[in-house]
């Protein structure tokens, strides 16, 4: 006898449908919200209307529980939904309807707030009150007929109350794609810059800096591959091409432990699949990038297949700056993702996902790069039992850079580079209240030979090449996530991560009791094969959920990780081409101690979400250059470190309105990011071995995200930056050598830059041709035009010898961009 | 329900004021740092040639002022077993000289600075013995220089042929301009009344600008280089001599140039190397964590000059001192009448030197 076959049928409807009109007149937090105050504009957010439902029971004892079960379908197709989550008093049970969009919950006697959620379908929601066994079938309707209200998440909007781990911010393209950026491209990394705990260095550096850890900190992945060049145009853009982005997840407290290798946070890009039905696919026309999208079937309901490709075309935008070296300048970059599916059977299914970028930079005659990079990947998912599944994955991955120099006296380059293989195999068994995740992951690093070339035929350079590295590092893991009760939560795992540098290599002997230095070499040992240097350690993972009257929840979470390939860089900030690093006899592996703590609400059944998350961490052996360092071509690397010890902490706090006419976030972020060097050698000691903050240290940053849901998909929406200046190293006196007036340079990273301020926005639209399904998106990054300094320079003010601090703005002015995409086939 | 067209307007008045929230939040930089008084500068060269050897000894002032030349301190030179060779006499303004003496190829130098009861310094820096051969050339030509808008600008050039070892070698240059400016010819007593002596001034071209040229890394035996330009204006109405002094010097004293060059040049762009203090050689003797900037480097070196007259240049030049019988004295320009005006804190002389010779 079927469940379903028990379910005593109640009365049609026995109570009285009653529509209740619930007005939000919440305030948005922060800024928009105390604007919307001041002059006045109440009500503006939407409705949410609750169907009231009551099911008795007559003829048995009351019980204490009953069921309540249903299909959801389309409201005007009557196709069958799967997926669709159903919310009950304001929790996500972990109820989803199947495949025929059926759906059953056992649920306490009494009154329950039941809403169906399905991203780009409105929700439903119903006030019901359930005293005896009862059947509510339910009808979405798409979003595009809802023109005043919009819900935010794709993912559940209580995740952050029910998600079992601190410091977890996961978000959908969809979402992504309301976040005014740079190119009007949605862009990954921009929409993580405006959260809380994520930073930047400043437009035009490569990477982000999370909760104080440096960009090289960071597990960057897509689809679990570890992606190592990832953006464009020195930074302003990721290479992840939000056309065929499905979702990040961003890991900043807590990594689980099947993540690791890097020791601040995990960052994982799930890329979309192709439809396995029709062939579609769309085309985009925009002032800085083109792009073509196109996917579908190979094999109906069996292979689908995604191609992606982004073509810059900024060129003509430097062609009219003033600037004549601008003028000069050459910008061109371009990505391509290929991701190919086959299902085998319903269990048993492949992915092949394939991500080419390239990048080239050419600034007037004087210097310029040339890098791209391919990472691609096979993954195969199989559930075993209806407990057990695995997910084996095997990747490879390229990086090549070019550094040339066309206008020197010597015309010359530098290449080098890297290549990865990856292999993970992860377990999943799911049993009552425990899941158990298990597997483990081996990398092989090989680093190109390093080499300066002569540019031109006519350079009289000598062609150097130096030999690099190459690692294994490998790590079994596993972690169990146990939910003893509806308000506990624990997650626990541990990872035993290896390291092992392999010949050939050359280890350089240095004199004793004097720094490594150049001069202090005696002598070389040259490896041929086999093991140089091992590293391991268990890297300890644990979390916790405490929820308490199901709105409310605490969470923390402690970690230690292990991170054995690094970037090297003595540029202002981390740039694209900076070079990896791999652990050797000399620079030993960073190891992180990361503890977080947060309190979660949410509010108005999940409509507004809130956290305040605290943070604290401290890494041993965090790298830092010595000044002046040369890093290129050169033998002996550790000659140009020194290692130290990081210190960072803070306190994020986000407010999140996930639904209605306005939807967005407001996040404020403390945080302070410190290092010390630890050298027994006071000479090559950094600020004499004091703490000092890194180059990222902002420690206030604010960023307001509002949406405006204008309807029939229109969206006008902006983003609002502050930050505080970042430190740099200024000027302390002057001096004269030889006649040369010459500034003497105080301690590194001892004042700061004024502080960050940008405000963006953007307008999506429906095109200009009703037959079409095209899209208009424009945007004006930095609308103000703010100068926002990147770094400070001195410069002689005419012809005195005084010296008078500059400011350099990377972008100094509005930057409009337009672009019209049409998509074809549905 | 809530109209369309009811929201777009309040959207409109959010967005405005957006706009306007912005106006206060732009600033001017506004960053001066935390001034260091006192850091102690030593600098000095000692070459192979017959010239005044001297060496600076200063005190680091508020930014973006002069250093303070100490003048009470004793200097001496020391040889490669760091015995005392010579003593340098003070002339003022923190300068002190030896005449007569000079390096020997191959030859390590230090120097010693006793200031108070402190005692600093030097690192033994050894002679290089390598040289090359400097053929100059000039030219006029419009260009931006100073601005964006094309001035009339003299460049100095090097073809500088490199020894053919393969021994490196590390240059540097540094041009010294040398013109002569004749005082307007006025009555005055005696008869004939005297010629006024005219003034040879001397000056650094570009002092900011540091040639520096490593020939440890490449094949090139033979490169052009620009080593120095200047504005054309009214001194190359006469005679105008370019002295290029090469200085061979050793790899430490480069890469400490090379780090001079770095921190002057630095544009505060993405790719620059970050700024740093520049340490040299020279060290507290008693507390070696004291901070002593500046470097005594020892160089072999070859001087070359080249002249240039108002023949070769091809822009108007206006004589502000041209006689004109019936002008009043007190009209001409105080540079017409006193090379002191006219030198403006330049080196002059009223002699000419030794080398003062062309066709």
């Amino acid at each position: 006898m079927s469940l379903k076959d028990q379910i005593f049928f109640s009365s049609q409807t026995v109570g009285k449908q009653r529509i209740k009109r619930n007005l939000n007149k919440v305030v948005f937090c922060g800024l928009t919200f105390l604007i919307l105050a001041a002059v006045g504009i109440p009500n503006l957010l939407a409705q949410t209307v609750f169907t009231e439902i009551r099911f008795e029971q007559q003829d048995f004892p009351k019980r204490a529980q009953y069921f309540l079960t249903g299909k959801v379908t389309h409201l005007e197709t009557n196709e069958n939904l799967a997926g669709v989550s159903v919310h009950i008093d304001g929790f996500f049970t972990g109820n989803n309807t199947d495949k025929n969009g059926q759906y059953i919950l056992s649920l306490d006697s009494g009154r329950h707030r039941i809403v169906f959620r399905q991203f780009g379908k409105r929700p439903v929601h119903y006030l019901v009150q359930l005293y005896g066994d009862g059947i509510l079938d339910v009808g979405l309707v798409n979003l595009d007929f809802e023109l005043e209200a919009f819900t935010v998440e794709a993912d559940e909007r209580d995740r952050n109350i029910r998600s079992p781990i601190t410091g977890v911010t996961k978000m959908d393209i969809n979402d992504i794609k309301l976040v005014p950026a740079f190119m009007g491209e949605p862009d990954v990394f921009n929409v993580l810059q405006s959260m809380p705990g994520v930073t930047s260095v400043g437009e035009g550096s490569a990477g982000m800096n999370i909760r104080g850890g440096q960009a090289d900190q960071n597990l960057i992945m897509m689809n679990e591959t570890i992606v190592l060049s990832n953006s464009h145009a020195l930074g302003f853009l990721s290479s992840f091409n939000g056309d065929a982005l499905q979702n990040f997840t961003l890991y900043k407290g807590a990594v689980p432990s099947y993540f690791g290798g890097r020791s601040s946070s995990a960052l994982n890009i799930e890329m979309r699949k192709g439809d396995k039905e029709t062939w579609k696919g769309s085309g985009s026309l925009g002032t800085a990038v083109n792009k073509l999208l196109i996917e579908g079937p190979i094999v109906p309901e069996k292979t689908s297949m995604i191609f992606a490709s982004r073509l810059s075309n900024a060129n003509w935008l430097l062609d009219r700056a003033n600037e004549v070296d601008v003028q000069n300048s050459k910008i061109n970059f371009h990505d391509i993702y290929l991701g190919i599916n086959h299902q085998f059977t319903e269990k048993n299914n492949l992915d092949f996902n394939l991500l080419n970028t390239g990048d080239f930079f050419r600034f007037s005659n004087q210097f310029g790069f040339d890098w791209n990079n391919l990472v691609g990947s096979l993954t195969s998912r199989n559930l075993l039992t209806d407990d057990l599944s695995l997910v084996g994955m095997v990747a490879y991955g390229s990086f090549n850079n070019t550094f040339f120099e066309p206008s020197e006296v010597d015309p010359s380059k530098i290449e080098n580079g890297l290549y990865y293989f990856q292999g993970k195999i992860t377990g999943l068994w799911t049993l009552d209240k425990v899941d158990i995740n298990f597997g483990a992951e081996a990398i092989q690093y090989q680093m190109r030979p390093e080499s300066l070339i002569a540019l031109t035929s006519e350079s009289g350079i000598l062609p150097e090449t130096i030999r690099k590295e190459r690692g294994m590092e490998y790590a079994p893991f596993i972690s169990a996530d146990w939910n003893p009760t509806e308000s506990l939560s624990f997650s626990g795992g541990i990872r035993y991560s290896n390291y092992i540098q392999q010949g050939p290599d050359s280890i350089f002997r240095y004199e004793e009791g004097v720094p490594n230095t150049r001069l202090s070499i005696i002598g070389v040992d040259f490896m041929e094969s086999g093991k140089v240097v091992r590293y391991n350690g268990f890297e300890p993972r644990f979390s916790f959920r405490w929820t308490f009257d199901k709105v409310n929840s605490i969470k923390g979470g402690y970690s230690v990780m292990n991170q054995y390939l690094q970037t090297i860089s003595n540029a202002t900030g981390p740039t694209p081409i900076d070079l990896w690093q791999l652990s050797t006899t000399y620079i030993k592996p960073q190891r992180s101690h990361n503890a977080s703590l947060g309190f979660f609400r949410n509010f108005k059944e999940d409509e507004w979400s809130t956290s305040l998350e605290g943070f604290y961490r401290t890494t041993a052996n965090q790298l830092e250059y010595r000044d002046f360092a040369d890093l290129f071509v050169n033998p002996h690397i550790e000659t140009e470190l020194i290692q130290g010890e990081g210190l960072a902490y803070g306190a994020e706090l986000l407010i999140q309105k996930n639904s209605g006419g306005i939807t967005g976030w407001l996040a404020y972020t403390f945080s302070r990011s410190l290092i010390r060097t630890t050298s027994e050698f006071p000479e090559i000691q950094v600020n004499q071995g004091n703490w000092f903050a890194t180059n990222f240290d902002k420690p206030h940053n604010i960023s307001l995200v509002t949406n405006f849901h204008i309807g029939r998909g229109r969206t006008f929406n902006t983003n609002v930056n502050f930050s505080s200046g970042r430190p740099v190293t200024g000027l302390s006196s002057n001096y004269v050598v030889g006649g040369i007036f010459v500034p003497n340079f105080g301690n590194r990273n001892e004042f700061r830059i004024p502080n960050y301020f940008r405000i963006d926005l953007s307008y999506l639209t429906n095109g200009f041709v009703r037959k079409w399904d095209d899209k208009i998106n424009f945007s004006v990054y930095n609308l103000t035009g703010r100068r926002n300094a990147y770094s400070v320079f001195f410069q002689r003010e005419g012809r005195t010898p005084r010296l008078v601090p500059y400011q350099i703005s990377i972008l100094g002015s509005a930057f409009p961009s337009f672009t019209y995409t049409v998509a074809f086939g549905k | 329900m809530i109209k369309n067209h009811h929201i777009s307007i309040r959207f409109l008045l959010v967005f405005l004021l957006y706009l306007v929230l912005p106006v206060s939040c732009i600033d001017k930089l506004d960053f001066v740092g935390e001034t260091k008084e006192g850091q102690l500068v030593i600098y000095g060269l000692f070459t192979d040639i017959n010239e005044r050897q001297v060496v600076n000894v200063s005190q680091t002032t508020a930014t973006g002022l002069a250093p303070k030349g100490i003048p009470n301190a004793q200097v001496y030179l020391l040889n490669s077993r760091e015995e005392r060779v010579a003593r340098y006499n003070s002339v003022g303004n923190g300068d002190y000289e030896i005449f007569g003496i000079k390096a020997n190829e191959g030859e390590r130098y230090a120097i010693e600075v006793t200031l108070g009861d402190n005692l600093y310094r030097s690192k033994l820096e050894k002679v290089p013995e390598l040289q090359a051969e400097d053929q100059l050339s000039f030219d006029f030509v419009k260009e931006p220089f100073r601005t964006e808008a094309p001035e009339s600008v003299f460049t100095v050039y090097s073809e500088t042929m490199l020894p053919t070892t393969q021994d490196p070698i590390y240059l540097r240059w540094t041009v010294e301009e040398t013109y002569i400016w004749p005082l307007v010819y006025l009555p005055g007593t005696g008869f004939p009344p005297p010629v006024p002596p005219p003034c040879f001034i001397s000056d650094v071209i570009e002092p900011n600008r540091l040639n520096l040229f490593d020939g440890s890394g490449t094949s090139t035996r033979r490169t052009k280089l620009v080593l120095a330009k200047r504005k054309v204006d009214n001194s190359f109405l006469y005679p105008f001599f370019v002295s290029v002094k090469q200085l061979s010097i050793n790899r430490e004293a480069y890469e400490y140039w090379e780090k001079i060059k770095i921190v002057i040049n630095n544009q505060g762009s993405l790719f620059d190397i970050p700024p740093a203090p520049v340490f040299g050689n020279i060290a507290n003797v008693e507390d070696p964590n004291e901070t002593v900037l500046g470097y005594f480097e020892v160089a072999k070196t070859k001087v070359t000059r080249i002249y240039t007259t108002r023949a070769d240049v091809p822009f108007y030049l206006v004589d502000p001192c041209q006689f004109f019988p019936n002008k009043p004295d007190d009209s001409y320009a105080s540079e017409c009448k006193s090379c002191d005006a006219r030198a403006q804190g330049r080196r002059w002389t009223n002699n000419a030197p030794d080398w003062w010779k062309f066709d």
